[in-house]
């Protein structure tokens, strides 16, 4: 077992900091004492979200595949101990506990403006004492095929996953996260096991607390409740996945007032140590090409093609990086055919340098507002730990970006064979 | 902690309050205009101050505009319309990162005060019209947001159930409006609604964040206070927008199909009583926590609902209960609902579980504390109930609240409107 070891993350340009303590139990803890604030977040996660289904570990002779949603399945079982309901647990601290499972992460968290450390005791047990049945799995099936069928009423969801469903052929990124209610139908406790020792281990999650807190408090109460493990080397496995989209045009019909669209770009995935640069890259890039002040929203709008500002987001994680554009319009296709014939012409003329300028200023205004809300901080200290790096990652990379790193992302970025189009009207 | 909060009314139809704490790096000013709300007026005040938020005179095009608010290190000018009680809140709200968080240290929240009062003092208006162009692109903005209304079967749900509980009250009167009366919107009425916004409204002003940006306070203070004390209309000062609603002589129902997977139920409760405290703790006993008796019993004991909720509506003295459920378990659902809240009546529930929704409650409460946004919006609705407590004098009144308050709480919601949102090709439930 390793000895406990405290170092610090620091943000060069502001000062700010927090502790990444690597405990001798094998887990990191990510502490952020805010001076002033009444509130405690405190965040248990696990590098396992919705795309990890196919895995070893240094235990098992080959790989397993596992049904899709079983990584949020696992979240909502974890909360039922063999003599309590976790919820009812944090009834008497007075927190307010919840969880969420992503593509990439499950996280356990609770925010608390008093007994944190009774709070952060709960948190800790549960989530390493899992108790799966045959009764408990099942009963679990009505409550997530709600789940599922709540969120098949939300026509923005839905035609954002039929957009990855255009764009990726194998990526189990394409795939809802809870499931369908077929796949979890295959759930069993022995499967939610398999999954939680392998992915569950503490050398493959991290806790991160912030707001009001001791940080000498924390650790003595880790010392008390982490269970040690030994590293089990776990192996993730991804399928092959073709550079080029499945099809370029995907429609359902469902009613709307007025149809709603996503535009994807598919790009090559980017290595751990490099995404986050490629990230920032292609936030400014979007917001040059299609944010208020661009030569494209003024065409879409004047046009009426659009009936407001365009949503822009960079989707990506290990295995994927799109780029993607929604809104809704009566004519998707022809916005769409537009949006392609502006990136050609800013890949014919160049992009303007003053936009860049001003985009990266707002880029930093952004992160500074991140890091001044304890479930914020603590939200984006887990995110960038996941990926090897601290917090203060971005903005660091947001100091060095040219604009020519941004004029040469353009051609890597977009493409029209690479571009597909997820409509429902 | 160093919050500094006060509240002054420099003049008739105007109210200033502060709430800073120099712990957060965001500045903000919140401009809220308040109107009774009304067929006539709530959609052209909607379309008004979205219209103001977007361009002025100073910056008529669109891009400049966005330029300006990125050299402001992504400062934003955002746009509101909500009702509240029987009021319309609409306004604008400028929001940045403080003067010392610049790389520069340069003073943008002077320059955001700036744009701001630019925005409603001097929007992009000539011979007494908005520019054509960007007049049409609001009206048809304007259009296929009433049209998408029901794009989020959920929303549209604890809309159409909210209009049915106050039907008749201003309160059912959409921030929105109507497609046909967007369709006859003109630019000049427009216009000429911007006048009469500033001439009539009550104004609400807060300042709210780290607490640095004096300069520009001082300028909003003293461009709203010449407003306000020049104005040749009487407008009445207002203390609270608490506006009680009858209910109904028997339970409304109601139903409606719609292409969907999931129904959704929502019911709405009326009660007759005073104590807004004794209310909240007694709708988060019933369906506000994770531990309360609507999400134990009708989704984790019965599996009837993947959500399944209780919420107050704020200055109508209400409460409503809203829930996601497999079609052809409407019915189950409903009974359950009614069952639990009959049972809390009757008294069932632990001292045990009364302590810990209030510890839960006061958690909620306090946590606003470390939010510039929602320290702002804590008082802005001290302000609607016609109060002034601060978060930790509100905990002492819940912590104070006796198992005898809450059964009175209980016993005056009475069930006013059910209504549910089926899928098509399903039995209608209500």
């Amino acid at each position: 077992m390793r000895e406990t070891t405290i170092e610090t993350a620091v943000n060069e340009r502001t000062g700010e900091s927090y502790k990444i303590v690597h405990h001798k139990s094998g887990l990191d803890l990510l502490l952020a004492p805010m001076e002033g604030f009444v509130q405690t977040a405190a965040m248990f996660g696990t590098n396992y979200g919705s795309v990890n289904n196919c895995f070893k570990t240094s235990e098992d002779a080959d790989f397993l595949t596992v049904p899709d949603g079983i990584a949020h399945y696992l979240e909502h079982k974890l909360f039922e101990n063999e003599d309590s309901d976790v919820f009812e647990l944090y009834a008497a601290t007075g927190a307010d506990g919840n969880a969420m499972t992503g593509f990439e992460d499950t996280i356990y968290l609770f925010t608390c403006t008093e007994n944190y450390a009774e709070s952060l005791k709960i948190l800790l047990d549960f989530v390493q004492d899992p108790y799966f049945t045959q009764e408990n799995v099942d009963k679990e099936q009505g409550i997530i095929g709600q789940e599922i069928k709540m969120t098949m009423d939300l026509p923005n969801r839905k035609c954002f996953f039929n957009l990855l469903g255009a764009l990726y052929a194998a990526h189990p990124v394409k795939n809802d996260i809870a499931g369908t209610v077929e796949s979890i139908a295959q759930i069993t406790p022995e499967l939610l096991y398999r999954c939680y020792y392998a992915f569950y281990n503490l050398h493959n999650m991290a806790l991160a607390v912030a707001g009001n807190l001791d940080v000498d408090e924390v650790i003595a109460i880790c010392d008390e409740h982490l269970k040690p493990c030994e590293d089990i080397n776990l192996e993730v496995k991804f399928p092959e996945e073709p550079s080029l989209p499945v099809k370029p045009l995907v429609e359902e019909h469902f009613s709307v007032g007025v149809p709603i669209f996503s535009i994807g770009f598919k790009c090559a995935p980017y290595a751990d140590d490099v995404i986050v640069k490629k990230e920032v890259e292609a936030n400014i890039l979007l917001s040059m090409l299609a944010g208020k002040m661009s030569p494209l929203y003024k065409r879409l709008t004047e046009e009426g093609l659009v009936n407001g500002e365009l949503g822009r987001e960079v989707f990506d994680g290990r295995g994927y990086f799109s780029l993607v554009l929604s809104g809704q319009s009566e004519q998707p296709e022809k916005v769409r055919d537009v949006v392609l014939e502006h990136i050609e012409k800013a890949k014919c003329e160049g992009l303007d340098r003053e936009a860049f300028d001003l985009l990266k200023k707002a880029e930093y205004g952004s992160a500074v507002r991140e890091m001044n809300n304890p479930e914020s901080c603590a939200e984006n200290m887990l995110a960038f730990y996941f990926y090897g790096l601290d917090a203060f990652e971005a903005e660091r990379r947001l100091a060095e970006i040219t604009f020519e790193d941004v004029e040469a992302a353009l051609d890597e970025f977009f493409a029209e064979e690479r571009c597909a189009i997820s409509i429902i009207r | 902690m160093a919050l500094y909060t006060s509240y002054e009314r420099p003049c008739r139809g105007l109210v200033i309050a502060h709430s800073e704490d120099e712990k957060f790096n965001t500045e903000s000013i919140v401009v809220r205009f308040i109107v009774p709300l009304e067929e006539k007026s709530s959609q052209k005040y909607t379309a008004l101050v979205s219209l103001m938020a977007e361009s002025c005179r100073e910056y008529p095009d669109k891009a400049d505009m966005a330029k300006k608010l990125a050299s402001l290190y992504g400062a934003s000018v955002n746009s509101f319309a909500y009702r509240l009680g029987n009021s319309l809140c609409c306004g604008l709200a400028v929001s940045s990162i403080g003067d010392r968080y610049t790389i520069n240290g340069e003073n943008i929240t002077e320059e955001c005060a700036k744009l701001l009062l630019s925005c409603i003092f001097e929007p992009d208006i000539t011979n007494g019209e908005f520019p054509r162009e960007y007049f049409e692109q609001k009206k048809r903005q304007l259009i296929d947001k009433i049209k998408s209304s029901f794009n989020n079967r959920h929303t549209y749900a604890v809309t159409k159930a909210r209009d049915i509980a106050f039907a008749g009250e201003p309160a059912a009167v959409s921030p929105l409006g109507s497609e046909e009366n967007a369709n006859a919107l003109t630019s000049a009425a427009l216009a000429e609604s911007h006048r009469e916004l500033l001439e009539n409204a009550f104004i609400s002003i807060s300042f709210c964040g780290g607490g640095t940006n004096k300069g520009a306070q001082k300028l909003v203070k003293n461009a709203f206070v010449k407003l306000a004390s020049e104005r040749k209309a009487e407008v009445a000062d207002i203390h609270d927008l608490n506006a009680y609603s009858l209910l109904k002589a028997e339970p409304h129902r109601a139903d409606e199909k719609i292409d969907q997977a999931q129904s959704k139920l929502v019911m709405f409760f009326k009660t007759a009583g005073k104590n807004i405290y004794a209310d909240r703790l007694a709708c988060e006993l019933y369906g506000g926590t994770p531990f309360s008796k609507l999400f134990m019993n009708v989704r984790e004991k019965l599996s009837l609902c993947y959500y399944c909720q209780s919420g107050i509506v704020e200055c109508k003295a209400a409460m409503l209960v809203d829930s996601g459920v497999e079609p052809g378990n409407e019915e189950k659902a409903y009974n359950e609902i009614i069952a639990q809240l009959e049972a809390l009546r009757g008294g069932d529930f632990t001292d045990e579980e009364l302590e810990n929704t209030k510890k839960y409650l006061i958690g909620a409460i306090r946590s606003n504390y470390d939010s510039a946004e929602n320290l702002n919006l804590w008082y802005f609705y001290q302000f609607a109930r016609g109060t002034a407590y601060s978060p930790d004098e509100a905990a002492a009144l819940i912590k104070a609240l006796s198992r005898e308050d809450v059964l009175e709480s209980l016993k005056n919601f009475k069930l006013d409107t059910v209504y549910t949102l089926t899928p098509e090709g399903g039995e209608a439930y209500a």
